[in-house]
C-alpha cells in the first residue's frame, strides 16, 4: 500500500507541474499561501516597523509613505502588525487542526473498525458537540481555561475531533470491505496494525483535502473570537482583534484599521479554501 | 433564458428597495423632548447602592435625593458645577443638627406627591429606606455604615431623627445627595413584601415608585424607557424638558452617529476618538470637565511581585507620566501627586517624587534583589480602551527596565472577582470616579481588611488614622489626611498614571447643564436654546 | 398507511424523542458545570462599595455557598417546573428576556434563510444545468468568495461603503428607526407586526434596517446550500434515469421537479443546519448591527458571568438544532420515503 501512496505523491507533483497555468485560481491560491508563510516565518527580520512599537503621537493615521496602512489607536505600524499576525493565526490554526484532526482520525478509525457501542458513543458525542453554536462554545471553554493562546488551541480541537472522527469512520467503514482488508483479517493480523497500517494511510488522502478547509475555518474562529475580545492577549497582534479595534472608527470614515487586516484575512481564508476545495476535487477525479 | 429571468428579477427588486430607502424622511424633533442614549441596558431601578452607571443616572433624575448641592459658576465655560460647601435641601426641606453633633433632625418636605399611588411623602418613606440596609444587607448598609449612623427614629409624622456613632461626618451629607438616597414610597413598596423579599427589593427592582424631577411614563426593558416632567404636587417649577426618551443603543459609534445626525440631543459614555471626531463636528459640542477620574494601575500587594516596597517604588519610577498626559490623553488629561487627583481640596502633592527614571529604578529593583527584572501580569477589562492603551503604553515603557508586564484581557466580572479575591498581581482601573471628597472614603479603601481595599494593602498606622479621622475636624483633620497621603505615597502602593476629564457630547442647542460631583447626567435643570 | 410503516414511525419518532431528551440532560448538566467555571458573578454585581456582609448576602441570594451538589438540584428543580431563573443583571426572569429578544434574532434568521434557500437553489441549478455559461462560473466565484470572507469583517467595510460614503442604508443601530413607534406586538416580527397595524413607515423602517444584515448573511451563508445543490444536481443529472428521461423528451419540469425530490434529503438538513446556525450562532453580526436580539444577550450574559442566560441559551441552541435535523429529517422522509426510517 505504500507503493500506491508514493506513486500518489508523484502524481500531485506532476499534476501541480503540469496544471499549473491552466488552474489560475489554484495557482494563485498556492502562491499566495507559500508567499504569506514565508513572510509570517521571515517577519521578525523584516525592515518593517516594529509591530508594537507604540506612538501615542500619531494615532489612527491614514495610509502614508511612513505607515503603509496607516496606525491604529496605539499608533502601531498597521502594515507590519498585518504581517506579524500572520505567524499567530497561520501557527494556531495549523497547530489546532493537526492535533485535533490526528486525535479525531484515531478515535473515528477506531470507532469505523470497531463498531458497535464505542462507534455509537462517538457518533453521539460527536454530534452533540457539533450540535452546539460554535462561538457560544468556544466562548465558553476560552473562559473556563483562563484565555491565551493555549485555549485558543484548545477549542478549535474540541470543534474539529467530532468532525474529523466522523468523516475518517465512514471512510474506514467502507474501506473495511476490500478484499485486502479482508485478507488481513483473516491472515490474523492485530487490529491495531490493521487499522494504522492499512485502513488509516488508505483513508488519508481523502481527508487530506479537508486540512486546508478546517486551517481556513479555525482561522475565522480565531478572528471571530479575537473579534469579541477573547483571543490572543494585546498587544500581540492579531487580525480578529485589529479588525475590532477599528471596527469604531469605520463610522467615521477610518478604514484602513479594520480594512487591510480584514483584507489579508479574506485572502489566506480564501486562498486556503481554494486549495482545499480542489484538493478534494482532484483527489476524488483520482479515486 | 432562465438566468437572464433570474438576474431581471434581482435587478427589479434591488431597484424597487433603494427608492424606498432614499424616500426616508429625515428624523424629527420635538422641541421639548429630550432624546438622550444610554449605552447598555438599565438593569435595575432599585435605587439602592450605585451598582450599575447606567441605571444611576435614571435614577438620580426619578427619585428625589435628600440634598443636593449647589451651584456655582464657572465663568468661560458652558456649564456650571456642584458647589460642594453649599448643602441645599431637596427631599428633606430644612434640618437641626443637635449642640453636640451626634443626631440631627430631618424635616421632611411636606405636600409633595408620589405620581404612582397619589400618597404624599412622609417620614415613613425615609424610615423604610433607613430599615431597609441592615434588613436586607443591601447597599444601603454600607451608606450608613459610612455615614456612621447608628439609630433613627420617626419624631413626627414629618420628621425623622438619626443618631450617629461619631460627631455627624461629612460623607453623611455626600451620600445624602448621591442618587442612591432616593426616596421611596412605602406606601407603594408595602403591598410587595413577599415571603422571601421581606423589604420588596425584588419589586423594586423592576418598578418605580418614586417621586423625583421625572417620573416613568413607559419602560420597555432594553429598548427605551420614557420620563415625563413631574408638575403635579410638586416643589420644583417645570423643567424645560417635559418628555425625555432614553434609548438603549449599545455600540459607542452608533451613539455617535445618532448624535450627529441629530437623533439624539445627548449621547452617553462615548470612546476617545469619537469625542475627539465629535469636538469639531457642526451642530456639536463636546464639554470637557476637569474631573477626579483617575486613572490607575492598581498594585495587588498580597502576592509577587508587589509585596515586595522596593519593586513598587522602582515601577513607580518606570512610568513615563508626562508623555501618558500628553500623548495619550491628547493633553487633555492632568498629572496626578498624590492619590488624590489635583481637584480634590485635601489634596496634598509634595510627597510625590515619583518621575520617569530608568536608573533610579533599576537601582532599586537591584536593591531589592532583581536587577535583571521580573515578569507580572495585569488584567484589564475586555472593551475598556483606555485601559488598553495605557497597558500597552506601559509594556513598552517597562521593557527598557526588563520589567516584563503581560497584558490579559478578561471579562469584566472575571476581572472584578480576581480583584476581590487578589489572585492576580496588577489590574487597570479606569474611570474609577472617586466621587465623594473625604480623606475618610478614600481610607476606607486603604484600611486593612476592608472589602474596598482592592489592594490588599495593610499598614497598621492608616488603620488608626481612620479610626481617629471619625473624630476629628478642621486643622487636625487637614493634618490627619497629610499623613495618609504621605504615607500611601511613599508606600507606593498604586501606580497613578493621570487624571481624565469628564466628557459629555451633546447638540450644541441643549444649555443649562450642571457637573455632579458623581458625574452622572441631571436633566432638570438642561434647556433648549434657539 | 400500513401497519409496518406505522411501526417504522413510531420507532422513528421515539428514537428522536429520547435522543433530544439525552442531548437536552448531557448538554444542561454540562453547561451547568461549565459555567461553574467561568467567574462567579458576584463582585461584579456588588460594584465596588461593598464590604463583607454585602458579598456574602448576594453569595446567598444566588444559592452560590451552597455545595455544587445542591446547587445542582435546585437548578434541575427548577427547571423542570419551567423557571429558567433570573438574570442577575436584567433582573428579569430570563423566560421574559428570551421572549423578547428571540423574535429578533428569530426575525433576521428566518427573511436570511428564505432568501439564502432560494436563491442558493436557483443559483446551484442553474449552475449545475448550464455549466458553462457566464451565471454558472460567476456564481461558482462568488461563493467561493462568500465562504471566505469573515462575516463582522464584510459588514463592516459595507457600512462604511453604504452608510459613510453612499448614504443609502440607515445607520447599523438596529431593527428600526429611533423615533419611529411600533406599539403592535402581535408576532415579535417587526415586519409582520408593522403591516398588521396598518404602520407603513414602520414597514419600511424595518426593511431599511434589514437589508444590511440580511445581505452580509445571505452573501457568506448562500455558498453552502449553492454547492451542495450545484454537486448534488450534477450527479443526479448524471444519473441514467435522466439520461432516459431527456430522450425521452419529458419536460423539463417534470425533470427538474424529480430533481428536486432527488436532493432534497441533503438540502433540507443543510438548511435546517444553516437555519440552527443563524439563530443560535450570530453573535458577531449582531454585536456589529446593535440587533437586540440573543447573541447579543448571551454575549452580555458572558461577559458577566450570568450562569442562567447561559444555561439557558445553551439549552435553547441544543432545542432548536435538534428541533431542526427533526424537521428536516421527516420532511426528508415524507418526500423521499427512500431515505429509509433506521
Amino acid at each position: 500500500m505504500y507503493y500506491s501512496l508514493k506513486k500518489r505523491g508523484n502524481n500531485v507533483l506532476r499534476f501541480v507541474l503540469i496544471n499549473y497555468k491552466s488552474h489560475l485560481k489554484l495557482s494563485f491560491a498556492v502562491t499566495f499561501l507559500v508567499l504569506i508563510s514565508i513572510l509570517a516565518i521571515i517577519a521578525p527580520f523584516l525592515p518593517i516597523n516594529e509591530p508594537t512599537k507604540t506612538d501615542m503621537f500619531n494615532t489612527n493615521a491614514p495610509p502614508s509613505h511612513e505607515h503603509w496602512f496607516g496606525t491604529d489607536e496605539n499608533g502601531m505600524d498597521i502594515f507590519s502588525r498585518t504581517i506579524n499576525a500572520a505567524r499567530y493565526d497561520l501557527i494556531i490554526a495549523i497547530t489546532a487542526v493537526l492535533i485535533g484532526s490526528t486525535i479525531g482520525i484515531i478515535l473515528g478509525a477506531i470507532a469505523g473498525y470497531v463498531g458497535g457501542l464505542f462507534e455509537n458513543i462517538i457518533e453521539r458525542f460527536a454530534e452533540m458537540i457539533q450540535g452546539f453554536p460554535y462561538i457560544l462554545f468556544g466562548m465558553l471553554i476560552y473562559m473556563m481555561i483562563g484565555g491565551g493562546i493555549a485555549a485558543l488551541i484548545i477549542v478549535i480541537m474540541v470543534y474539529n475531533l467530532p468532525f474529523y472522527a466522523k468523516l475518517v469512520r465512514s471512510e474506514i467503514k467502507s474501506l473495511k470491505n476490500i478484499p485486502f482488508v479482508q485478507a488481513a483479517i483473516c491472515a490474523g493480523t492485530k487490529p491495531y496494525m490493521i487499522v494504522f497500517k492499512h485502513l488509516i494511510p488508505n483513508a488519508l488522502p481523502t481527508i487530506f483535502g479537508q486540512f486546508p478547509l478546517s486551517a481556513a475555518s479555525a482561522i475565522r474562529f480565531v478572528a471571530a473570537l479575537s473579534f469579541l475580545g477573547l483571543g490572543i492577549p494585546p498587544p500581540t497582534p492579531e487580525w480578529g482583534s485589529m479588525i475590532q479595534l477599528g471596527a469604531n472608527s469605520i463610522i467615521f470614515g477610518k478604514w484602513w484599521i479594520s480594512g487591510f487586516p480584514g483584507l489579508t484575512l479574506f485572502f489566506v481564508v480564501w486562498a486556503l479554501n481554494s486549495l482545499g476545495v480542489s484538493l478534494q476535487a482532484y483527489i476524488k477525479k483520482e479515486n | 433564458m432562465r438566468s437572464k429571468k433570474v438576474l431581471s428579477i434581482f435587478l427589479v427588486l434591488s431597484l424597487l428597495l433603494m427608492s424606498i430607502c432614499l424616500g426616508i424622511n429625515a428624523e424629527i424633533t420635538d422641541e421639548h423632548v429630550l432624546k438622550i442614549a444610554l449605552p447598555g441596558e438599565i438593569p435595575t431601578l432599585n435605587p439602592d447602592f450605585s451598582r450599575y452607571p447606567i441605571s444611576n443616572m435614571v435614577l438620580l433624575n426619578i427619585y428625589e435625593q435628600w440634598f443636593q448641592y449647589g451651584t456655582r459658576d464657572i465663568p468661560g465655560e458652558d456649564y456650571t458645577r456642584s458647589d460642594i460647601n453649599k448643602i441645599e435641601g431637596a427631599a428633606i426641606k430644612t434640618w437641626e443638627i443637635s449642640d453636640d453633633r451626634m443626631s440631627v433632625t430631618l424635616n421632611v418636605r411636606q405636600g409633595v406627591i408620589f405620581p404612582n399611588t397619589g400618597s404624599e411623602m412622609t417620614a415613613d418613606d425615609i424610615m423604610y429606606w433607613l430599615d431597609k440596609g441592615p434588613e436586607t444587607k443591601s447597599g444601603n448598609l454600607w451608606n450608613e455604615d459610612m455615614a456612621s449612623m447608628e439609630s433613627w427614629e420617626k419624631t413626627g409624622p414629618y420628621q425623622v431623627k438619626i443618631h450617629f456613632k461619631y460627631p455627624v461626618q461629612p460623607m453623611f451629607w455626600m451620600l445624602g445627595r448621591d442618587q442612591c438616597w432616593g426616596v421611596v414610597d412605602y406606601e407603594a413598596v408595602k403591598d410587595h413584601f413577599t415571603k422571601d423579599n421581606p423589604w420588596g427589593s425584588k419589586w423594586l427592582n423592576r418598578n418605580y415608585a418614586g417621586n423625583g424631577e421625572y417620573y416613568i411614563e413607559s419602560w420597555e426593558p432594553g429598548v427605551e424607557i420614557v420620563l415625563r416632567a413631574h408638575t403635579e404636587g410638586y416643589w420644583r417649577e417645570k423643567p424645560y424638558f417635559e418628555k425625555v426618551i432614553l434609548k438603549v443603543v449599545t455600540s459607542s459609534p452608533t451613539r455617535a452617529l445618532l448624535l450627529q445626525s441629530g437623533a439624539v440631543d445627548i449621547a452617553m459614555a462615548l470612546g476617545q476618538e469619537e469625542y475627539d471626531n465629535l469636538r469639531n463636528a457642526p451642530g456639536i459640542k463636546v464639554l470637557t470637565v476637569p474631573s477626579r477620574t483617575k486613572n490607575t494601575l492598581v498594585l495587588n500587594h498580597s502576592m509577587f511581585p508587589f509585596n515586595i516596597k522596593k519593586l513598587r517604588q522602582a515601577v513607580s519610577y518606570l512610568v513615563p507620566y508626562d508623555e501618558i498626559v500628553e500623548g495619550i490623553f491628547k493633553g487633555r488629561a492632568q498629572r496626578m501627586y498624590s492619590l488624590c487627583p489635583q481637584l480634590s481640596p485635601w489634596e496634598n502633592g509634595e510627597y510625590w517624587d515619583y518621575e520617569f527614571n530608568v536608573e533610579k529604578a533599576k537601582k532599586l529593583m537591584a536593591e531589592a534583589g532583581y536587577p535583571d527584572g521580573f515578569e507580572f501580569t495585569v488584567n484589564i477589562r475586555t472593551g475598556d480602551k483606555n485601559a488598553r492603551k495605557l497597558a500597552i503604553f506601559l509594556k513598552e515603557a517597562f521593557k527598557q527596565a526588563g520589567v516584563d508586564m503581560k497584558i490579559r484581557e478578561v471579562t469584566p466580572s472575571i476581572f472584578a472577582e480576581e480583584e476581590g479575591l487578589g489572585t492576580v498581581p496588577a489590574t487597570m482601573e479606569t474611570g474609577f470616579l472617586q466621587y465623594i471628597d473625604d480623606p475618610y472614603y478614600s481610607m476606607r479603601g486603604y484600611k486593612t481588611g476592608s472589602a474596598t481595599n482592592r489592594h490588599h494593602y495593610s499598614n497598621p498606622r492608616i488603620d488608626e488614622l481612620y479610626e481617629k479621622l471619625r473624630n476629628t475636624f478642621g486643622e487636625e483633620r487637614k493634618k490627619l489626611s497629610d499623613e495618609f497621603q504621605k504615607i500611601v505615597v511613599d508606600d507606593a502602593v498604586d501606580l497613578e498614571l493621570a487624571c481624565t476629564p469628564l466628557e459629555y457630547a451633546m447638540r450644541d442647542d441643549i444649555k443649562g447643564f450642571k457637573v455632579l460631583e458623581d458625574s452622572l447626567i441631571w436633566i432638570y435643570p438642561l434647556y433648549r436654546s434657539k | 398507511m400500513n401497519k409496518n410503516s406505522f411501526r417504522n414511525w413510531f420507532r422513528f419518532l421515539s428514537r428522536r424523542i429520547i435522543l433530544l431528551l439525552i442531548v437536552l440532560i448531557l448538554i444542561t448538566s454540562i453547561a451547568f458545570f461549565v459555567t461553574r467555571f467561568i467567574g462567579s458573578p458576584v463582585y461584579l454585581m456588588v460594584g465596588s462599595q461593598r464590604s463583607e456582609e454585602i458579598i456574602e448576602a448576594a453569595r446567598q441570594e444566588l444559592n452560590l455557598d451552597k455545595p455544587l451538589s445542591v446547587q445542582y438540584f435546585i437548578y434541575i428543580n427548577d427547571l423542570l417546573h419551567g423557571d429558567l431563573g433570573i438574570s442577575r443583571f436584567t433582573y428579569n426572569p430570563v423566560i421574559d428576556d428570551l421572549k423578547r429578544k428571540l423574535p429578533a434574532t428569530l426575525e433576521l434568521a428566518t427573511v436570511s434563510i428564505i432568501l439564502i434557500s432560494i436563491l442558493g437553489i436557483i443559483l446551484g441549478f442553474t449552475a449545475a444545468v448550464k455549466r458553462e455559461s457566464f451565471l454558472g462560473k460567476f456564481a461558482n466565484w462568488i461563493s467561493s468568495i462568500g465562504v471566505s470572507v469573515a462575516p463582522f469583517w464584510l459588514a463592516l467595510m459595507l457600512i462604511f461603503l453604504f452608510y459613510f460614503i453612499f448614504r443609502i442604508v440607515p445607520a447599523p443601530i438596529g431593527r428600526i428607526d429611533s423615533n419611529i413607534n411600533l406599539t403592535a406586538h402581535y408576532s415579535g416580527f417587526y415586519l409582520i407586526d408593522s403591516l398588521l397595524a396598518g404602520n407603513i413607515d414602520a414597514f419600511i423602517s424595518s426593511v431599511y434596517h434589514l437589508i444590511l444584515p440580511v445581505f452580509v448573511l445571505v452573501f457568506t451563508t448562500t455558498p453552502y446550500i449553492f454547492k451542495l445543490v450545484y454537486s448534488d444536481v450534477v450527479e443526479v443529472l448524471r444519473s441514467n434515469y435522466i439520461q432516459n428521461a431527456r430522450a425521452f423528451g419529458l419536460k423539463k419540469i417534470t425533470i427538474y421537479r424529480y430533481i428536486l425530490k432527488n436532493i432534497a434529503p441533503s438540502l433540507l438538513t443543510l438548511i435546517a443546519l444553516n437555519f440552527a446556525v443563524l439563530i443560535s450562532a450570530d453573535i458577531v453580526i449582531e454585536k456589529v448591527f446593535s440587533w437586540p436580539g440573543l447573541g447579543l444577550y448571551a454575549l452580555n450574559a458572558m461577559n458577566n458571568s450570568d450562569y442562567c442566560p447561559v444555561i439557558s441559551i445553551a439549552l435553547l441552541a441544543a432545542i432548536v438544532y435538534n428541533l431542526l435535523y427533526f424537521l428536516a429529517d421527516t420532511f426528508s422522509i415524507i418526500i423521499d420515503p427512500r431515505w429509509g426510517l433506521e
